[in-house]
């Protein structure tokens, strides 16, 4: 499967600054994210590949095409950058239905698009409304919308967490999520939260200080371990000196019990262990990898 | 930490123990009865709480008071009602308090043509701290910024702005750290280190207040939060221990086994269990109201029916999932 | 299926076409968009609405409304005013021949001042709120190419300048015309003056247009770029003077002074007769060069201190300068 977007040995500078350094990269069809802290040239990337900068070396290719058609290009993606870019003055319904015809639909199917997207993204009455009494939430819903109005193959959403509480952020993430899956949009998602990425994507880029330092799918990176972790509400004591009766050698970490290497009988003896202390059973799992595990590794 | 809030106290003294492990008695900010208004709008809503040395989290969605409160305890703004003490002592018009608070707020606008080293002097000589120079170097290196440190600050990315803050907060040597929003902009690396650096410094017994939004680094950091909704106290203390205690909530867990079917069968006549339903991968999700039945059933079922469990996880045990559950109330 | 009870079985039936009860859920998500996709031109179009849209404040509230409808009123008030009076004249004049009324030429001196305030003010909306908001990054992902944007707001601007110069205009004409004894002569005798009035109103309208779209896109902020426009015109005015001042010399005034009392009726800038303090003038004062070049093209001045000619040139330049500067700051956009 050819990758929708590509870069080999990318690099950009501004003055003193390297924002990237020999980056080669591919995003895939599906939900991707782009990790890494401000500054990692996770921007700079992104509007690389839409052409709004130009690289200072390396060669990068979007849909298939060297240095990316803009014009084509450009009807198949959708941006949400990471600022505001919303003219307070104006509603969403007109505004979105306004980008709709700038991306070539015609006049009626724009306002047909618009209506339908500001409703999938969640925008009521509040479409009417100048967009600056907006609140941060509606914000970025807008900004999606005019993402995806026009119905491209790929959209870049730069930091759509931002500025968000926890319930903004999670209602947001799981939009975000739908788009993906439901609406069969690929999306590069940039953050610099893991937890972004976590619930949403499917594969990962990650940026450091210009370099790419990982990508892969992230289920390569969540996978369990052989340790197994147990937690009680209440007798970890009475577990633990029990399982080292049966020859199960457990380890106090924090409020939870840690068994290395653990094997398949040994859960059935915990099982028996647990009855038989009475003890109340929080939390019986094995310990997955972490994307943090990424960023525990020595740096390069 | 005690806590006395509007509600019935039911917090046990939870051996909370800095981690120096030393029992402090003494809280280092008392927070009684404290309400802000401006104009019709009540901000702080008669919350009384105490913050004790080591790494206490304050959360809430936005709106919920937070900064309010945190610019009350710093002393610039004053409470329309109740009293802050900082220290045993009252903040405002305080200099000597002063000294021994360093404040990090979110939005902060810094001297771009000032190199980060002149800041964080900056903060040192109005602090005035008696050993300037070393006293910069320790902080920036707490920080780890020392290979960046003599470029101008508007040429940082957010991430090494925030660090040069916090060096800049730190110079003073305070006791009494308060963050709002601090790690905004790094990346998980830095944040890890950040982990690392405020685990160090509660160590040594200081008191730090963190507040933000990003509730998975909260967790990883903070021994106890605070939860502020709509101006009022939410929650206090260990956010498992909260967990606990809302046992009028439902309690889901999602459970793995050689026989899930079977397992389920053995478990929906427990009158702990209230529901029982598959999930697309292989397991089961077992809702209930009484966690403690719940969690001697599930083994023994396993152990009756000759079922092996491979995974019991409650699924709404973090964080997030208290907080948005006791902001919706 | 259904027959009454007690129906005879015996009996035949109509068939009762009572039909199977019906129902349908229809599918409320996300459907993709296999409609025409149109191109530049489609975008180029929607630029340029949206910026006839902003000049006219629709859609953006109340307060944006204000100031064009009062430019609006400025435009016509004036002509309106002219008309009555015109009718006035011939109607209750003893010699309507003899009353000179303000004429084509005479507006644009007033015109030319609000067509000013019009581009100053009002000119930067189409192009730095887009520049103060960032939404040209949204711009700049659609399928447009350089010039598209700057390009079609100018023209959307343009399309409202000329509106400004030539609606009253025409106003009068049809004024004039129908108040004239005979309006077939008239039209015929006043050919000319259709033809310049038109002229002029392009000129004016692009040279205000280009002036004040250079202006908005060097800055984000609508209110500098006004200020911009407006500075121009005043501080070219007084270089332009205080240069005509310096180079003078005394000699040259007296001579002009002999040379042309008493004046004529059209009051023109005083044209003193060193060549530096001509080309000063007629070069820079935006004001007095486009005074020329009506006089020249309406056919109402015939001597020229220097080729009206120029004149052309100064206004092609700025206006050429104007647009290219536009073109320059937005050259990075797009494709």
């Amino acid at each position: 499967m050819s990758a929708l977007l590509s870069a080999r040995n990318v690099t950009k500078v501004y003055g003193q600054t390297v924002a990237l350094n020999d980056v080669t990269l591919d995003v895939e069809a599906g939900t991707t994210g782009l990790l890494g802290a401000n500054g990692a040239g996770k921007s700079t990337l992104m509007t690389l590949f839409l052409g709004i900068i130009q690289p200072t070396s390396g060669q990068f290719s979007v849909f298939g095409e060297d240095g990316g058609d803009p014009i084509h290009a450009h009807r198949l993606i959708g941006y949400s950058p990471e600022y505001e870019c919303l003219p307070p003055n104006v509603s969403a319904a007109e505004f979105v239905m306004h980008m709709a015809r700038v991306s070539g639909l015609p006049r009626r199917e724009a306002r047909t698009r618009a209506t339908d997207v500001l409703r999938h993204v969640g925008l009521d009455e509040e479409r009417y409304r100048p967009m600056g009494t907006y609140s941060t939430g509606m914000k970025q819903r807008a900004k999606l919308a005019q993402a995806i109005v026009h119905d491209p193959q790929l959209v870049l959403l730069d930091e759509p967490t931002a500025g968000l509480d926890p319930a903004g952020r999670q209602e947001m993430l799981e939009l975000i999520a739908r788009t993906g899956h439901e609406f069969g949009i690929s999306m590069l998602i940039s953050s610099h939260l893991m937890g972004d990425i976590e619930r949403t994507c499917d594969r990962i880029i990650v940026l450091e200080a210009g370099g790419l330092l990982e990508q892969g799918e992230v289920s390569r990176y969540t996978t369990d371990t052989e340790t197994l972790v147990l937690e009680f509400d209440e007798g970890i004591e009475a577990v633990a000196e029990a399982l080292s009766r049966w020859g199960i050698v457990s380890i106090f970490e924090g409020r939870a019990l840690v068994i290395e290497d653990a094997s398949p009988d040994d859960l059935d003896t915990i099982r028996d262990v647990v009855v038989e202390t009475g003890a109340l059973l929080h939390r019986l799992a094995p310990r997955a990898h972490s994307l943090s595990d990424i960023f525990r590794r020595p740096v390069q | 930490m005690t806590i006395s809030s509007t509600e019935p106290a039911r917090d046990a003294e939870a051996t909370q123990n800095n981690n120096s492990g030393v029992e402090s008695t003494i809280p280092t900010i008392r927070v009684s009865n404290v309400s802000k208004w401006f104009g019709d709008v009540v901000s702080v809503n008669d919350v009384s709480l105490e913050v004790r040395p080591g790494l206490t989290g304050l959360l809430g969605p936005n709106g919920a008071g937070k900064t309010t409160l945190l610019r009350m305890i710093c002393g610039l703004t004053r409470p329309s009602g109740g009293e802050i003490t900082v220290l045993g002592e009252q903040v405002q018009n305080n200099p000597e308090l002063y000294r021994r608070i360093g404040v990090m707020p979110e939005h902060q606008s810094t001297y771009d043509f000032m190199s980060g080293r002149e800041f964080v002097e900056l903060n040192a000589r109005l602090q005035q701290v008696p050993d300037v120079s070393e006293a910069v170097d320790k902080a920036i290196e707490q920080v780890d910024m020392q290979d960046a440190q003599n470029r101008s600050l508007g040429g940082y990315s957010r991430g090494m702005k925030q660090r040069m803050r916090l060096a800049a907060v730190m110079v003073h040597d305070p006791e009494i750290l308060l963050l709002d929003e601090p790690l905004s902009g790094t990346d998980p690396r830095q944040r890890i280190e950040f982990q690392e650096l405020m685990d160090r410094l509660a160590e040594e017994g200081r008191t730090i207040m963190i507040s933000s939004h990003i509730l998975e680094e909260v967790e990883a950091v903070a021994d106890r939060i605070l939860l502020l909704v709509y101006g009022k106290l939410a929650a206090s203390g260990d956010y498992h221990v909260i967990r606990q205690k809302l046992s009028d909530r439902p309690y889901v867990v999602r459970v793995g086994a050689t026989d899930v079917r079977a397992l389920a069968a053995g478990l929906i006549t427990e009158p702990s269990v209230e529901s029982i339903s598959m999930d697309g991968e292989g397991y089961i999700q077992i809702l209930s109201r009484s966690v403690r039945e719940l969690q001697i059933a599930i083994p023994k079922a396993a152990q009756t029916l000759g079922i092996r469990l491979t995974r019991v996880d409650p699924l709404d045990d973090s964080l997030e999932s208290v907080f948005t559950y006791l902001s919706g109330r | 299926m259904s027959q009454s009870l007690g129906d005879n079985p015996q009996t035949p039936q109509t068939p009762q076409i009572k039909s199977q009860p019906e129902g349908e859920v229809f599918d409320l998500g996300y459907r993709h968009y296999d409609g025409p996709r149109g191109g530049r031109g489609t975008a180029f179009l929607a630029l340029y609405s949206d910026g006839l849209r902003t000049v006219m404040g629709l859609g953006r509230g109340v307060p944006a409304k204000i100031m064009p409808t009062i430019f609006a009123l400025l435009a016509l008030g004036p002509a309106l005013f002219i008309v009555s009076l015109t009718s006035f004249v011939t109607l209750f004049a003893s010699d309507p021949d003899e009353i000179e009324l303000p004429g084509h030429e005479d507006y644009f001196q007033f015109t030319f001042i609000i067509m000013l305030l019009f581009a100053a003010i009002i000119g930067p909306a189409l192009l730095s709120p887009d520049r103060r908001n960032s939404v040209l990054a949204l711009y700049a992902v659609r399928p447009l190419k350089s010039l598209d944007y700057s390009l079609a707001r100018w023209l959307a601007f343009f399309t409202f300048s000329v509106a400004f110069a030539l609606i009253p205009q025409a106003l009068l004409y049809l004024s004039f015309l129908l108040y004239d004894d005979s309006p077939g002569g008239y039209i015929k005798d006043h050919g000319r003056d259709l033809a310049s009035f038109i002229g002029v109103g392009l000129i004016l309208a692009a040279f205000m247009t280009s002036l004040a779209m250079a202006a908005a896109s060097l800055t984000t902020r609508r209110a500098f770029a006004s200020a911009g426009v407006i500075a121009f015109i005043f501080i070219t005015a007084a270089v332009g003077g205080f240069g005509q001042e310096i180079l003078t010399s005394d000699e040259d005034r007296q001579k002009y002074r002999q040379e042309h009392e008493p004046f004529k009726q059209h009051d023109g800038p005083q044209a003193p007769d060193g060549d530096a303090a001509h080309y000063l003038q007629l070069l820079i004062l935006p004001d007095s060069v486009v005074e020329g070049l009506t006089g020249w093209i309406f056919g109402s001045r015939t001597e020229f201190p220097i080729s009206p000619w120029w004149n052309v040139a100064t206004i092609s330049a700025i206006t050429g300068a104007a647009f290219g500067i536009t073109g320059f700051r937005y050259r990075k956009f797009g494709a």
